[in-house]
Formats: structure tokens, sequence, C-alpha cells
């Protein structure tokens, strides 16, 4: 490692094999033309065709059926998390981007595991055998399991068992994963990650503030869905919940002033939150964008798998909107911009 | 110390200094290009040269090394007689290509394997890539410059 | 038209006439009865319809807003989001007399929120698509309320429909005719009586006019 000229973060030398191959494997993330082509396609067949004319087509099988594009799309991520564990040489890296996975297994497991019935919705990507924490949590004995998981498990749990609201265990255990993420990105001595972290921790409030304004919530789950580590004071944050009418204005001094604008416009005119989810994507994928400008750091490989990530949403936004047949131009609505 | 001693210690740290420079700077660019190879093994001819950029001083620091000990007379010849000050001569003139070596073969090699990513994802840009590397190594080429007459400078009698 | 079997005397064809008499009465009545079964009929059908036509573009619109929900987020989360939710829903049923029918009632009460799901990995969507399946829920009921009172409705106004024609058709005119009959049948008795009353007051007559000669 080189030492830091003043301001700019030191090169990370042990990053230039992994940039080098991301690099050489930018091809295979989706151009805007090839998601637009799918969305303008007839129906869920001719979309799947587009697809198997890409990058994608390494993961079907002959004669795949429409209906099987969720298994296209998990195979896809798979191979995206095996490259990016390949790559990755810091261990606190790999559990930033991937601990999500093993906090929604928790979440699944407990939720299951409280209702009497077979837990469903486990990933497989995740950094901790699923069985293990189905084992931690059948047997409330989390000593097997990773400290911060162990410690949200608890915590989740113990709210549980006084309030008797789900939603409590899932916010909690939500806002654990978000800003484990947040906290790994934002300490890392390293271009753009730490950028996206706090854009992360933003956008993902802003999103909860509409939505829990929106439907009248009781403010003090605000407290616990927070994801600290954002530029938002939480003050502001918290103010804005119940005053749908000049959320605009409290972020008209922020970067996240025409996305809020323009997504409540939306929002209120056609009720969807559409434009507010593209909007703050926008933001999320235009701060990736910068990783180009990044040789020796591992921040182009976790754009690499954000970006991979986020295309299979949106390969899954088109792919239903076939099936369910939702008109073209309202699927048209809702893609942003994509970061190849 | 005596100056046979000094100007040998000069060669040594010519050769070491831009080699050592090479060897970071060609490692990098080759971690580089093994991923691009391993990824499309067409842009071989591609990335050769960007790899083989950064080598470039280390040879230089050999040349300068090779000339002190030409001019010592070390290789077929006895030394003449050489006092501290002429010593110390000698090993100041080495010091240019030695530390400009090292240090523009580390950056060249940042600025190599970077144009290795480049042209990991546009082949056709690859030539762009190579000027760029070129630039640094001009600098490279100047401290081998300025070592070679310094050396040449120096005379013993 | 078939005729009763019955005897024909005078006592039957007074007894006949009553039961024609109760006959006719109960035929305006039923026919009066089946005349308010379909006004109302007509009247909750229109009112119906027009729910019907609210749920079905309701349901619609939340079942389109559901699958765009599901394409914004992986099957995984959405599992996830379901499980253990914390909203209740019961329906007490309970019964209003319309007429002589007892129309079914249902009371919807629903407990806790759907909303069992945190913010960060959910998407806005899923929020209105289950406002707009919730929104939708007590026209459901009402609708389901409605129909089963419809239904059975059509099948009173089918049955007293039935009666009233077996009356109006079959049972009334059987019964005209058999006193008709009883009535003919009487009177040619009558007539035969009559003739034989005669033919004897002849023969009596020649017998004493023959003795008095």
């Amino acid at each position: 490692m080189t030492p830091s000229l003043l301001w700019i973060p030191p090169d990370d030398l042990r990053y230039a094999h992994g940039v080098s191959l991301v690099r050489a494997m930018e091809w295979t993330l989706l151009s805007r033309k090839t998601l637009d082509a799918m969305a303008r396609a007839d129906d869920a067949a001719e979309a799947l065709e587009e697809l198997s004319e890409t990058h994608y087509a390494s993961f079907m099988t002959p004669g795949q059926h429409v209906a099987d594009f969720e298994l296209i799309l998990s195979r896809a991520l798979e191979s995206a998390y095996l490259l990016f564990r390949r790559l990755v040489l810091d261990p606190d890296l790999e559990q930033g981007a991937l601990r999500l996975h093993d906090f929604h297994n928790l979440k699944a497991m407990l939720k299951a595991n409280l209702e009497g019935s077979e837990p469903v919705g486990i990933v497989p990507f995740g950094l901790v055998d699923a069985r293990c924490i189905r084992d931690a949590v059948e047997g409330r004995d989390y000593q097997g399991l990773p400290l911060d998981l162990a410690a949200v498990a608890r915590q989740a749990l113990g709210s549980y068992q006084i309030s008797r609201d789900p939603r409590l265990l899932e916010v909690i255990i939500d806002t654990a994963a978000v800003a484990a993420r947040v906290s790994s990105f934002a300490g890392l001595n390293t271009q753009v990650l730490p950028d996206y972290a706090v854009l992360l921790a933003d956008t993902t409030n802003i999103r909860t503030v509409v939505r829990m304004g929106r439907s009248n919530q009781d403010p003090s789950l605000f407290d616990l869905a927070c994801i600290p580590g954002g530029s938002l004071p939480v003050d502001s944050l918290r103010l804005s919940l119940g005053k749908r009418a000049t959320l605009g204005e409290v972020y008209s001094m922020t970067p996240y002033a025409k996305a809020v604008r323009e997504g409540l416009a939306y929002l209120q005119e056609k009720n969807s939150y559409a434009v507010l989810d593209r909007e703050l994507e926008n933001l999320l994928i235009g701060t990736l964008r910068e990783t180009r400008f990044v040789f020796f750091s591992p921040a182009p490989i976790v754009a690499f798998l954000l970006a991979r990530e986020h295309e299979v949403r949106m390969i899954r936004l088109v792919m239903v909107a076939k099936i369910n047949r939702i008109p073209a131009e309202l699927i048209a609505a809702r893609l942003p911009m994509l970061y190849a | 110390m005596d100056g046979l001693s000094l100007s040998l210690l000069g060669a040594a740290i010519a050769v070491m200094l831009a080699g050592f420079g090479s060897v970071i700077g060609v490692a990098l660019a080759g971690q580089a290009s093994t991923a691009v190879i391993g990824e499309d093994p067409q842009k071989f001819g591609k990335v050769i040269l960007l790899t083989a950029l950064p080598g470039t001083q280390g040879i230089y620091g050999f040349v300068i090394g090779f000339l002190v000990l030409l001019k010592l007379q070390i290789i077929g010849g006895t030394p003449p007689p050489i006092t501290t000050i002429q010593g110390w001569y000698i090993l100041f003139s080495c010091l240019p290509v030695a530390l400009a070596g090292f240090l523009s073969a580390v950056h060249q090699g940042k600025v190599c394997a970077a144009g290795v990513q480049m042209t990991a994802k546009r082949a056709e840009e690859s030539g762009k890539a190579i000027i760029l590397g070129v630039f640094v190594e001009t600098y490279a080429v100047l401290g081998f410059l300025a070592s070679f007459l310094m050396t040449s400078g120096v005379t013993f009698g | 038209m078939a005729r009763l079997a019955v005897n024909a005397t005078r006592m039957e064809l007074l007894r006949l006439r009553k039961r024609v008499a109760l006959a006719r009465r109960g035929h305006k009545l039923l026919k009066d009865k089946q005349d308010e079964l379909m006004r109302r009929f007509l009247e909750l059908l229109a009112r119906t319809q027009e729910l019907r036509r609210q749920v079905e573009d309701g349901l619609a619109r939340a079942h389109w807003s559901f699958s765009y929900a599901s394409a914004t987020m992986s099957p995984e989360i959405m599992d996830v989001a379901f499980l253990l939710s914390p909203a209740e829903l019961t329906i007490e049923t309970s019964t209003v007399p319309v007429l002589n029918l007892r129309t079914p009632r249902f009371e919807l009460k629903s407990e806790g929120s759907t909303h069992g799901y945190g913010f960060a990995f959910t998407s806005g969507a899923l929020d209105i698509a289950l406002e707009q399946y919730q929104a939708i829920l007590p026209a459901m009921v009402e609708l389901a309320e409605r129909e089963k009172g419809l239904e059975m409705l059509s099948e009173q106004i089918e049955k007293t429909r039935r009666r009233v024609n077996a009356l109006e058709y079959v049972l009334i005119p059987n019964l005209v005719e058999t006193i008709r009959y009883i009535t003919l049948r009487l009177s040619e008795m009558e007539r035969g009586d009559l003739t034989r009353i005669m033919k004897v007051k002849s023969m009596l007559e020649a017998a004493r006019s023959a003795r008095d000669s």
C-alpha cells in the first residue's frame, strides 16, 4: 500500500487484479437498450428470448420456461457472489456486502419459528449457513452465531415478546442489516464507498419517512427504523414525518431535493412510489458509477456486485410485469439508469 | 570509506532501486493483465506492452550500474586508485536513475495497470493507455540521462 | 282439465265452493307477496350490481398493484414479509328478517395492521397493494351478504311463483271444473227425478182413471 497523498485515499494495490477482472466482465452487465427491448416485448416469452441473447444465456437451460425466470436470476446472483468473495480480500467488506442475507435468513427463521411454521424465503447467499441460524433460533441459543447476528436476534425477539408486533421485530432486523452495510462501507479508507454508505442510509431513511408518513404509522417506530450514518439529521427526518405536503421543502437544500419533489408529485398523482424509488436508485447508481475513476481499491468490485444485484431487480421487474401484462409505459416509468 | 566502496555502493543502489521499482510496477500491471487475459485470451497482444513498460527502469538502472563498473575497470582490468571524493561523485551520479527509476516504475506500474483495466473494457483504446504509460517513462529516461552524463563526466586521474 | 274424484253430492259441492273461495283468496295473497318479493329483489339487484362492479374494479386494481409490488421485490423478501401477520379478521354472522326470510348479515372486524414487515427491503408498492385489498374488503363482505340475500329472495320468488301458478292454473280450474260437473250432475239428477215423478204420476193417474171408469 502506498502512502496517501493528503486527501486522496491510499491505493490498495492488492486489488489490481480484481478490478481488472471486474472491468473485463463489465460487458456482461445489461445495457439500457436490452432492458428497454425486454420491456417493449409483446409477452414474457419474448422478453426471455431477449434475455437469452445476453450474458444470462449461461444461466439458462434449453427450453427454459418463463415461470422459472427466478431460477435464472438466482443462478446469476450466485455466480456474482462467488466472484465477489473470490476477489474481495477484506473480510469486513465481505460482511458489508453479504451480511444482509444472513439478517434476512435470521428474520425468516424467527418469524417462521414464532408462527410455528416451516421457514420460507431462505436465501443461499449469506455468510452463515442457514441451518446454523435455524438451529440457533429454534434452540434460542445464539452461541454459534456471529456476535452481530446474535445481538440483533436477542434484541428483536425481546421486543417482539413485549409488544407482540412482528413489525418491530422486522424493523429491528432490517435496520441492523442496512446499518451493517453502511458502517462497513463508511469505515473503508477508499474512494466512493463511504459516499455510497451515506447515500444508502439517507435514501433508505427517506423512503421510510415517506412510507410511514403516507400510511400514518406511529412516529416512534421511526427511531427504530432510522439507519444511522446518513447525512440527514434524524431530527429533521422525524419532523418531516407528519407533513407530506412540506416534505419536499424539508429536503430542498439536499442532494435528494429532485428525487423527493418528483417522487412525491408522482405519488400524489398516480398513487405509486415508482418515481421516488427510481430517482433514489439513480442517485445510488450514479455514485457507484464514479468507481470508473478508481483503479486500486475494492470499490469497483463492490460496485460491480451492487450493479449486478440492481440489474437482477430490474430484470425481475420487467419479467413479472410482462407475465402480468402490465403496460410497457408503466414499467418504463420505474426503470432507472443502469451502471454499465 | 574508500572511493571504490562508495562507487560500488552507487552502482548497487542504481541497479537495486530501479530494479525494485520495476518489480513492483511489472507485478502490478501483470496482475491486472492476468485477469484480462483469463477473461479474454484475445487481448494478450494488447496488454503485453503495458505489462512490460514498467520493466524498463530496471534496465536503465542496470545499464548505469554496468557503466560504473566499466569505468572502475572492475570488469577486465585493475581498478585505478580512486579518492574518496571521486567515490562520492560516482555515488551521487547514480542517484538520479535509482530514485527516478524506482518512483517512476511504481507509478508507471499503476498507470499501466489502470491502462490494462481500460483495455479490458475497451480493447481498441490500448494505444492510448500505452501513451499515458510512456509519459511516466519520460522521467525515468531523464533520470537515466542525468546519471549517464554525470558518470561519464567523472574522470580519474 | 282434470276433474277431482269426488262424489257428486250437494255436500261436496258446498265443500268445493268453500275451497275455491279459499284458493282464490290464497292466490291473491301469494300474488301480492310475489310482487313484493319481486320489487325487493329488483331493488336489491340494482344496488348489488353497482357494488359488484365496484368490487370487481377494486379487486382488479388491487391485483394489479400486488403484481407490481411482487415485481419490485425478490420472492424471498415477499414470503418473509407475510409471515407472522399481526392482522386478524373475524366475521360475525347474524340474520335479518326480510318478509318471512332470514337473510344473513356479516359483520367484519379487523384487528391489527396488515403491515407486519419492515421498510428497508420491502417496496412501497406493497403498502399500496395491501391498502387497496384492505379498502375493498368491507365491500366484498357486503357484496357476499347482498348476493346471498338475492339468492334467497330469488329462491323464494321461484317457490311463490310455483305456488301461484299451481293455484292459478291447476287447483282453481280443477275446482271450478269439478263444481261445474257436480252442478251439472246434480241438475241432471234433478231432471231425472222430475221425469220419474212425472212418469209415476202419469202412471198413477192412468191407474186411477182405469179404476174409476
